[in-house]
């Protein structure tokens, strides 16, 4: 099986959050629910201080926690490219996705009484489009494509400081991070 | 924290209640079953008959978790990976396991194996419901203590169950000096499902504290703001499980009568104990995630 | 497009969910003709089913950017976004990939806060009617013939009584020939403002400097053409968040080729993170002294470029001053303090701008020995008052290294949407037909920085030495937001309280709507007919209708053609071409640079159908592209490569021919003794300027904050929430983008204040209170706060809790009448009330 995954360079992020707010728009989220997130780190000591951002929305992981975990079958790997998907219609509301997932990916809507998460775009992707964060990015900070490719491109780096160990899940992510998101 | 999270402390709470009772109940039928068969139907029937329903309050309680009720059923689609979905399908199990040794109860030369077996679903409705908890990613939860803590919780509230459901159909009637020694027998199972957990507290805080942030922080939660909540949680379970034993005793060797208002005020100090433990069960859960 | 079906049918969910409208009043769906309401379910289903079209919608902000932006309309129903993927992208030929906000555009053009009806103040009455209850009385909906009566009735009253004169319009900029500017002066004419806003004090300066008609922002490198840059030093410019687009992204491509980043700011900002070799924090009103203190170590330790000196410019040394001017007022002088005994030393500078003398040397070594370098500035350094010497001694000291007019070198303001591409427009629209109307009383024009106070006080300076009284009796507010916008809103809302009638025509009730007696409902842009907007010098794009009119909403054009029925004015006059026509003459003008970058060409073919299509006169042309093809793209984007015939660095040919091609100065070279400049200055009448660049520390810069106890300075800083007060309600927005005050955690430590501590931060103007964000990313001492919050007072305590930095800039005029937005002096405390993050806050929603 394929994997799909994102790469994100850390490095000329700008956080400008256009990723998000394009995955808002796209998804329809009201405030409160981020599909995808862009986190701010920050330290040192004036005149050297540190900075950095994360953007960051489902890793589609190799061995996700939610699929795992959901009892309804409402997560579920793709076979195909290995997408995290989430089928509204089987979920229940019982909020373990967002227990599960150390990335924050799932997001329980109030409102719909049911999860929500990234899925990739998977129309678009279908579609032989980008997603819409990678498309929107401004920096040309994210790309998306088969995580092995990415890997060998940009080599493996999904542990930063600031995010779980990539053992629990096994994230599809690399990235390129700054001197001091490094473990 | 207990705006959201209420429906699961109730339905953990009552559904161990429940199942803990249960237990306690097939082995006080069982040791009485031979020596003195009126009291193992006379003391139990009741007890027997009040499971289900608080079993039932207890899913009862756990729908008002989900964000779509209505799709409760689907919760068992994916038993095949998914703890909550074998919790949902033991606890099912457990509750029409329970109908059929109700049922089968009534008479009383049934044999036990019936009980045992409903018993076992609940002690595995139990280990699902711990192991909900232990996969997430919450450090405080991903760990032994959570099943320890809930199957500690299962005896003493099964305990605490048991006694008042036997209190309140004994009503003041002597009761033979096997169905006391019995009694004594399951107090004694269930101050050690109490000090247990309570041995590995220590354990459990170097754990938190030699893990990770997330972990940590639920150490500095539970030795912070959690401590009196942790602390008044001992307390009154260490005394609600000691006043039963004390009354037991005392009473096995004299009247042999169970007083009400001990056992009553015995059992509501066990209760509010579990409940503020599971309260501080929840509330000190931090997760390991972004940030 | 067929696939677009599919997408649709697969979307189905997401989409009902959003047609669903769950959380009601926060976002809102536009149906043909009957505004925003819900639509049910099956009305969704039906949506889902059909196949949309992408249009391009307009994104029209003044944000410094300017970026394709495309809306997805199912049935009127705008479902999603997205930007430019009209070509594959690649770094020299970039798609133009729009921002947060424009992608928030749905969220405020459908906003459940738009303006709907129009509506008049309860008390209201001719002459005012309880004027003290402006801004708080409450709303009633009129119809708009009462609206357009009103209007009319008042703009009668007050002329007859006050005369034309007692009419403000304060929207200026490049918004002063709009619509009903052009009815007051057909109406006899009205007071208008002036003074620039953005540019800070660089567009006298650099005109008079360099004999260029502008403003400096289109001098320096193109993208290309920074790529030879071997150090890139960013004084006060952060792109990142202030040129949204593609400006950052074209500094990577220069980086990439190997330039070094420099970058000059009080905050460690965006752009100072991701392009920064080196970040040196520098006190706001300041940089003068570090400007002239790296001048006294490239004087001392013969690092000047003395040809270019010799060739280039006037006024350096005793030796090449013009005629009639003091030799001993020569700038090498002046920094050595011959005359004045101040040595204007790293040491000297060190004190006052903050930075090391040690830093300062290096920073001075490096920029001197190292070419091409190229100094860009923001607006910022220069939006302070009295502040025209530090354009100049920014210029001086490229000059003094000859880092002028080779590629790759510059000295220039490259901000807004010249940032990273400076250069004459490659593509650039045609007029749109409309006779300019002319102002009769057109002498009457306050500055920015007295409008208010001549308002409340009935005087204003003509020029130097030259008051004149003015009774204002109406203010008319439109397009910019001025209230919010300009310095001194606190004396703002008190005139506004102050005149007889107040009208506003916005998209929202903001903080000039909220303030007047009339408020008028206007249309956006995604509901007009549609336009083309430039950007960087390289595109151009044509937007087309989004969705019909909101509500009741119509365009300010519509409303003052009806007022002008009313009053008796000529309709030509204010009205004369035809929407359609006006666009049209705009495409059909359009022209685009030849490859070979010898002429223009027309960019537009046109048939006779297109012409009719779009309702217009008009002969079909020929030119570069079908109209049909501009149109569905909406953008022409000039084809690009290193090395072409359209790169772009300024003063090429002076440099090569310093006597055959003069400048247009009175020397013909770079002034760096500048009389004009001088003289210029003075004629404004609000403060003097000596002919060389000199420190004259600004009012209310850092020196006047220790003399008075406000002891930290505040810098203003375009946020990434907003452009400037626009987008500010979309919540979405406010979410990502959380009006943090920053502060430095040593600061904050002293006053004991804590991240996310709500502070009160007072100048000597006004009070706002704000949530710290305590950080090491700023200057201990300096301060800083987002531009462009919607005021919003809490008039018992007497503090604005947006955090608007109007309410706290002074109304002051200096200089050339720019705003000094920068120079300004706060104290900081603890607030001992709790304030709910603004995303929380209540739309203002009336109807």
């Amino acid at each position: 099986m394929a994997q799909l995954g994102f790469y994100y360079d850390m490095t000329i992020c700008t956080s400008c959050k256009v990723c998000q707010i394009a995955c808002s728009d796209k998804n329809d989220l009201e405030v409160g629910t981020l599909f995808r997130k862009v986190h701010n780190f920050e330290g040192g000591k004036f005149p050297k201080p540190w900075a950095y951002n994360l953007s960051m929305a489902c890793n589609h992981c190799a061995e996700p926690k939610c699929t795992k975990n959901c009892p309804t079958g409402a997560l579920y790997k793709r076979e195909k490219d290995g997408i995290v998907m989430f089928d509204e219609e089987k979920c229940i509301g019982c909020k373990l996705c967002t227990w599960s997932c150390p990335y924050g990916a799932p997001k329980y809507i109030e409102s719909k009484g049911k999860s929500g998460k990234c899925n990739f775009c998977v129309d678009l992707i279908d579609a032989g489009e980008q997603p819409a964060c990678v498309d929107a990015c401004q920096m040309r900070a994210l790309e998306f494509g088969d995580i092995e490719e990415l890997r060998k491109k940009y080599g493996n780096t999904a542990d930063i400081k600031g995010l779980p160990e990539s053992g629990i899940t096994h994230p599809s992510i690399t990235i390129t991070p700054n001197k001091e998101a490094m473990k | 924290m207990f705006a959201e999270e209420w429906p699961l402390m109730m339905f953990t709470l009552i559904s161990q209640l429940a199942i803990g009772s249960f237990i306690m109940l097939v082995l006080i039928r069982s040791m009485l079953a031979k020596k003195d068969a009126l009291s193992a139907q006379r003391l139990t029937s009741f007890g027997f008959l009040a499971v289900g329903p608080i079993m039932a309050l207890a899913l009862f309680f756990s729908l008002f978790h989900l964000g779509t009720p209505m799709g409760a059923y689907r919760s068992i689609l994916n038993l095949s990976s998914s703890w909550l979905s074998r919790e949902i399908l033991t606890a099912g199990l457990f509750f029409v396991l329970w109908f059929a040794t109700y049922k089968a109860y009534q008479k009383e030369n049934a044999g036990n194996a019936l009980g045992w077996i409903t018993s076992l679903v609940g002690l595995l409705t139990i280990f699902s419901m711990a192991s909900i908890y232990s996969s997430s990613i919450r450090p405080a939860w991903s760990n032994a203590h959570t099943f320890i803590a809930f199957f500690g919780a299962t005896l003493v509230l099964g305990y605490a169950g048991t006694m008042a459901l036997i209190g309140h159909i004994v009503k003041g009637q002597t009761l033979s000096a096997e169905a006391m020694a019995a009694l004594k027998k399951v107090g004694y199972a269930a101050a050690v499902a109490l000090i247990i957990p309570l041995i590995y507290l220590p354990v459990y805080f170097g754990n938190l504290n030699s893990g990770d942030a997330a972990a940590q922080a639920s150490s500095m939660l539970l030795s912070g703001s959690y401590l009196i909540p942790l602390v008044l949680r001992w307390v009154l379970s260490l005394i609600g499980v000691m006043m039963l034993i004390n009354v037991i005793v005392k009473q096995s060797k004299g009247a042999k009568t169970l007083p009400a208002n001990s056992i009553l005020l015995a059992v509501a100090l066990i209760l509010v104990g579990e409940f503020i433990g599971r309260y501080v069960f929840y509330a000190s859960a931090v997760s390991i995630m972004i940030g | 497009m067929a696939n677009l079906v599919d997408k649709a049918i697969t979307h189905k969910l997401s989409r009902r969910s959003f047609l669903g409208l769950s959380a009601g009043a926060v976002a809102a769906v536009a149906l043909p003709g009957c505004g925003l309401q819900k639509v049910d379910a099956e009305k969704a289903a039906e949506l889902s089913q059909k196949e949309g079209e992408w249009i391009t919608a307009a994104c029209w902000h003044n944000c410094g950017g300017r970026c394709l932006n495309k809306a997805y309309v199912v049935d009127g129903v705008v479902l999603r976004q997205k930007t430019d993927d009209t070509h594959p992208d690649s770094p020299d030929f970039p798609q133009q990939r729009g921002c947060a906000r424009g992608r928030s555009h749905r969220k405020m053009v459908l906003g459940a806060d738009r303006l709907k009806y129009p509506m008049k103040r309860k008390n209201w009455e001719p002459g005012g009617g309880k004027k003290e209850l402006r801004g708080k009385d409450e709303w009633v909906r009129i119809t708009w013939d009462e609206a357009l009566d009103i209007m009319a009735s008042e703009l009668k009253r007050v002329k007859e009584k006050y005369g034309n004169a007692g009419f403000f319009a304060p929207a200026g900029g490049s918004g002063g020939g709009m619509e009903p500017q052009r009815l007051l002066n057909a109406y006899g004419g009205c007071t208008e403002r002036w003074g620039n806003v953005s540019w800070g004090s660089w567009p006298d300066v650099y005109s008079t400097v360099t004999g260029l008609p502008n403003n400096g922002a289109s001098s320096g490198n193109d993208r290309f053409r920074l790529r030879d840059s071997k150090l890139i030093i960013l004084w006060g410019a952060n792109p990142a968040q202030s040129s949204q687009g593609l400006p950052t992204y074209n500094y990577l491509q220069a980086k990439k080729a190997g330039a070094k980043f420099i970058v000059i700011d009080p905050l460690y900002t965006e752009s100072a993170r991701t392009l920064g070799d080196e970040w040196i924090p520098v006190r706001p009103a300041t940089d003068t002294t570090l400007l002239l203190g790296m001048a006294h170590h490239i004087i001392t330790n013969n690092l000047l470029d003395q040809k270019f000196l010799d060739n280039c410019t006037i006024g350096f040394d005793a030796d090449h001053m013009p005629e009639g001017a003091d030799p001993k007022e020569n700038f090498k002088d002046y920094v050595l303090g011959t005359y004045d005994g101040t040595p204007k030393t790293a040491e000297w500078a060190s004190k006052i701008c903050g930075v090391s003398a040690e830093i300062i040397q290096k920073f001075a070594q490096e920029y001197a020995t190292t070419k091409p370098a190229a100094i860009i500035s923001g607006g910022a350094p220069a939006r302070i008052n009295n502040g025209e010497h530090l354009p100049h001694a920014m210029m001086t000291l490229a000059y003094m290294t000859g880092n002028v007019g080779i590629p790759g070198a510059g000295v220039s303001p490259n901000m807004h949407n010249s940032a990273t591409n400076a250069g004459p427009a490659l593509v650039q629209p045609g007029g749109n037909g409309i006779p300019k109307v002319n102002n009769p009383i057109a002498q009457n024009r306050i500055n920015s920085g007295e409008m208010w106070d001549a308002v409340l006080n009935g005087q204003f300076t003509e020029s130097k030495g030259k008051k004149i009284d003015v009774n204002i009796q109406m203010i008319w507010n439109w397009f910019s937001h001025t209230l919010n916008q300009r310095a001194g809103a606190t004396r703002g809302i008190e005139a506004h309280k102050k005149v007889e009638f107040a009208v506003a025509q916005n998209l929202f009730l903001t903080t000039d709507a909220r303030y007047s007696d009339l408020v008028l409902p206007v249309t956006s842009q995604w509901e007009r007919l549609g336009g083309l907007l430039t950007g960087n010098r390289e595109i151009l794009i044509y937007h087309t209708q989004v969705i019909k009119p909101l509500f009741e909403a119509k365009s300010d054009m519509w409303i003052v053609t009806e007022i002008a029925k009313r009053l008796g004015v000529d309709t030509k006059i204010v009205n004369p071409i035809s929407e359609e026509q006006q666009l049209y003459n705009a495409i059909a003008g359009a022209k685009v640079i030849k490859a070979d970058g010898s002429d223009y060409e027309k960019l537009v073919t046109m048939t006779a159908e297109d012409i009719q299509e779009l309702g217009a006169k008009g002969t079909p042309q020929t030119g570069r592209i079908s109209y049909q093809e501009f149109k569905e793209k909406g953008i022409y984007q000039v084809p690009r490569s290193r090395g072409d015939k359209l790169e772009f660095t300024s003063f090429e040919d002076f440099l090569a021919d310093p006597v055959g091609k003069k400048l247009a100065t009175p020397s013909g070279k770079f002034e760096i003794y500048c009389d004009s400049l001088s003289k210029k200055i003075e004629k404004i009448g609000f403060s003097t300027k000596s002919p060389i660049p000199k420190y004259d520390p600004p009012l209310e810069g850092y020196e006047d904050g220790l003399k008075d106890g406000y002891n930290f300075q505040i810098v203003t800083i375009h946020y990434y929430r907003r452009s400037h007060s626009t987008l500010d309600n979309v919540p979405w927005l406010r979410e990502a983008f959380p009006q943090e005050f920053w502060m430095n955690a040593s600061d904050a430590a002293n006053l004991g204040i804590k991240n996310n501590d709500i502070v009160k931060v007072t100048s000597r103007h006004g009070t706002v209170i704000r949530p710290a964000y305590v950080t090491e990313r700023i200057m201990p001492g300096v301060v800083a706060l987002g531009e462009g919050a919607w005021v919003e007072m809490d008039e018992q305590a007497g503090v604005d809790k947006a955090g608007s930095t109007g309410i706290l800039n002074g109304h002051i005029a200096t200089g050339q009448g720019h705003s000094g937005y920068n120079s300004c002096n706060v104290k900081v405390e603890k607030y001992d009330k709790p304030l709910e993050p603004d995303v929380k806050w209540p739309q203002r929603i009336i109807f």
